[in-house]
């Protein structure tokens, strides 16, 4: 169904990715001196970040929460630029109580460096996701209902090497997860879908 | 035939067109868009594309792109064909671009994700689909990798005159990109040698036509029948083509008929990883194997389709009297499926089935007399949790057995019975809703298959 109801970007997202890039190009663009890193072998990362979660569904206006994000990545090499893994990604909004929303979810993730001798890689994966979310269809109570989906994600990021073995990463990502039809406050949602965009910094390892 | 046992290829399954070709990982994402840029102009230009419900879709301004990055991610309401065939054989546009520029097969990878995302918020006026992105980026990565094999076993540098040109042209819907770029540098005339390690160690063609009947839709009972026609081919075999790459084997199925929507049935599926768990020389060989698989089925009386993962074993039982046993036995994660129910979809809309992840089986047996497969039995079992449409479980069953009687060595005739059953159980506390479709054919077919070649002399 194509949703027709109205909803706003807040403008904390665009800023954030916008800073991220910048930092990322600034990056990129600066030093060129460390070795090539190891991607042939084990690979794990685990990184935390702050997340921003916006819900829409196609009886719902829009709504928005910030929370954190942590996020745990593992797997191996199967080319010099290619990583294939399994990432766990957990979401919690920063609201407590009734209204605490969640989004946790478990991909196959691939991750590529197009370009062999730099550190920027674009990371792409899908999976299964649970989400306990408040979409605010019109005419229900206020409340939280769990549902559970397919998620898609997307994302960039920069190891900045501290060690042939151990790296920092920038990394900027969304999740795109489909929860289905949610009954919530007595009211059925629609097509739920969650938006987790997430901006963190991660430890690798490999 | 099926190789004796411990049987090696000495040519290794590559499809990477030289030795080691540079990598232009920027040109390839410009190519990529160039497939979006130039899909949308043809169907803005030159087909005019509009369906009822989204009117012009292809027109699209700076301000489609602001409402589309605005409003976000939704499920559309498109075709069953629309999503889950042609989807598909876009994303196979994205994925070649990698690989006509030097990437390897999980480097490309990548790019359907790419390539779709930006179709889906600039290519099209609809607000962007969730469903799209799997479709287009799992079915493209499938399809795109086998075209990419397969253009250059249709090709032959070396031929001349009529055969050429025909050859030239067949190769142009699977690799189009790679066909402009012939003519353009003269390589479609010109007489040289082929690229060295494009035969996967055996290969297996299979033709069909035949009748078929099967349930109607709608009605139940009613019967129909048509004319059918099938193509199956098997590139390479899991116990002559040593795991290098990933689709270095594959399967791919397309069956046509004159009865509602022309194109049946497609399924392809190609190992993404492989280990053998036995000798070489044994009669009996295990090889664990990991593969993905697109599957396509659109019968007047159901729909079923989706991208999956599967993991399990593929075991043969060579030459016990003249007969040689293969079995496949995989566990699937199915990433996203489709199918069809009567509260399926959304009203108002040109979709009739539900979207949603799910887990299945696939178990296969195959027995071959000499190099003609006598018998094949297949049992397919699914079940989707619905994301989109009405919210509802299904669990499908789709067993099927072939039979095929050899009049020469590579001529016979056969027949097919299958049989799909769903049942769906709603929430809501709405009551279960089973359908049941038999389905058979009668045919005539034509079976080929190449074993192992010599090794080429060097140049």
């Amino acid at each position: 169904m194509m949703a027709t109801h109205k909803v706003r970007c807040a403008s904390a997202v665009p800023r954030a990715l916008g800073a991220a890039a910048l930092l990322l190009g600034a990056l990129a663009t600066g030093t060129a001196a460390a070795q090539t890193p190891a991607r042939r072998s084990l690979w794990m990362d685990a990184g935390l970040g702050i997340g921003y979660l916006r819900l829409t569904c196609a009886n719902c206006s829009g709504i928005a929460a910030n929370g954190a994000a942590l996020t745990v990545t593992a797997g191996g090499g199967v080319t010099q630029n290619v990583l294939l893994g399994v990432q766990g990604q957990q979401w919690q909004s920063t609201t407590t109580g009734a209204q605490r929303q969640q989004v946790r979810s478990i991909l196959a993730v691939v991750q590529w460096y197009p370009w062999r001798a730099m550190r920027f890689n674009i990371r792409a994966g899908t999976g299964i996701v649970r989400g306990t979310v408040a979409p605010a269809a019109a005419g229900a109570q206020p409340g939280t209902v769990r549902g559970t989906g397919v998620v898609i994600a997307f994302g960039v990021g920069y190891d900045i090497l501290l060690s042939k073995r151990f790296a920092v990463a920038v990394q900027a990502a969304e999740q795109i997860a489909g929860l289905g039809d949610l009954t919530v406050g007595g009211v059925l949602a629609n097509d739920v879908i969650a938006y987790v965009t997430r901006v963190g910094v991660a430890l690798v390892w490999r | 035939m099926v190789p004796a046992p411990g049987a090696r290829d000495t040519t290794r399954a590559d499809s990477t067109r030289a030795a080691s070709p540079r990598k232009h990982p920027f040109r390839a994402v410009l190519l990529a868009s160039g497939v979006n840029v130039f899909v949308n102009r043809i169907d803005a230009w030159v087909v005019n594309a509009h369906d009822s419900i989204d009117g012009y879709f292809a027109r699209v301004t700076p301000k489609s792109w602001r409402a589309n990055i605005r409003q976000g991610w939704v499920w559309d309401g498109d075709n069953f064909s629309t999503n889950m065939f042609l989807h598909p054989i876009q994303g196979a546009g994205y994925f070649r671009a990698g690989r006509a520029n030097g990437l390897n097969f999980w480097e490309s990878t990548p790019l359907t994700f790419l390539g779709s995302v930006e179709w889906e918020y600039f290519g099209e006026t609809t607000f962007p689909s969730l469903n799209d992105v799997y479709n287009t980026a799992f079915g493209g990565i499938v399809l795109g990798e086998v075209t990419w094999r397969l253009a250059p076993l249709v090709r032959d540098n070396r031929a001349r005159g009529m055969g050429r040109l025909l050859r030239e042209l067949a190769a142009i819907p699977l690799d189009p990109n790679g066909s402009v770029r012939r003519l353009l540098t003269g390589d479609a005339w010109r007489a040289y040698g082929n690229p060295r390690g494009s035969y996967p160690g055996a290969f297996e063609w299979q033709f069909q036509a035949g009748a078929q009947g099967e349930k109607a839709s709608g009605g139940a009972g009613l019967r129909q029948g048509s004319a059918a026609f099938l193509a199956e081919m098997s590139y390479g075999d899991a116990f002559v083509t040593p795991y290098a790459q990933p689709f270095d084997v594959f399967t791919a199925r397309l069956r046509a008929s004159t009865a509602g929507a022309y194109i049946r049935e497609m399924r392809v599926a190609g190992r993404l990883y492989a280990r053998e768990l036995t000798d070489t020389a044994s009669s009996f060989r295990h090889v664990f194997s990991v593969a993905l698989k697109l599957e396509y089925e659109a019968s007047p009386a159901y729909k079923y389709g989706g991208q999956s993962l599967n993991v399990g074993f593929v075991s043969g039982f060579f030459g016990v009297r003249g007969f040689d046993l293969q079995t496949v036995l995989y566990a699937e994660g199915i990433m996203l499926g489709a199918v069809d129910a009567p509260r399926a979809g959304i009203a108002g809309t040109l979709r009739t089935y539900d979207f949603g992840p799910g887990a299945g089986f696939d178990l296969a047996v195959k027995l071959r007399l000499a190099t003609f497969p006598v018998l094949t039995a297949r049992w397919h079992g699914a079940y989707l949790h619905t994301v989109s449409g009405s919210p509802a479980d299904h669990f499908i069953q789709f067993p099927s057995i072939e039979v095929r009687v050899p009049l020469t060595r590579s001529f016979g005739i056969g027949g097919y019975a299958g049989w799909f059953h769903r049942r769906s159980t709603h929430a809501a506390g709405l009551p279960a809703e089973t359908m049941s479709a038999p389905e058979v054919r009668a045919y005539l077919v034509l079976n080929t298959r190449r074993g192992p070649l010599p090794p080429e002399p060097e140049p």
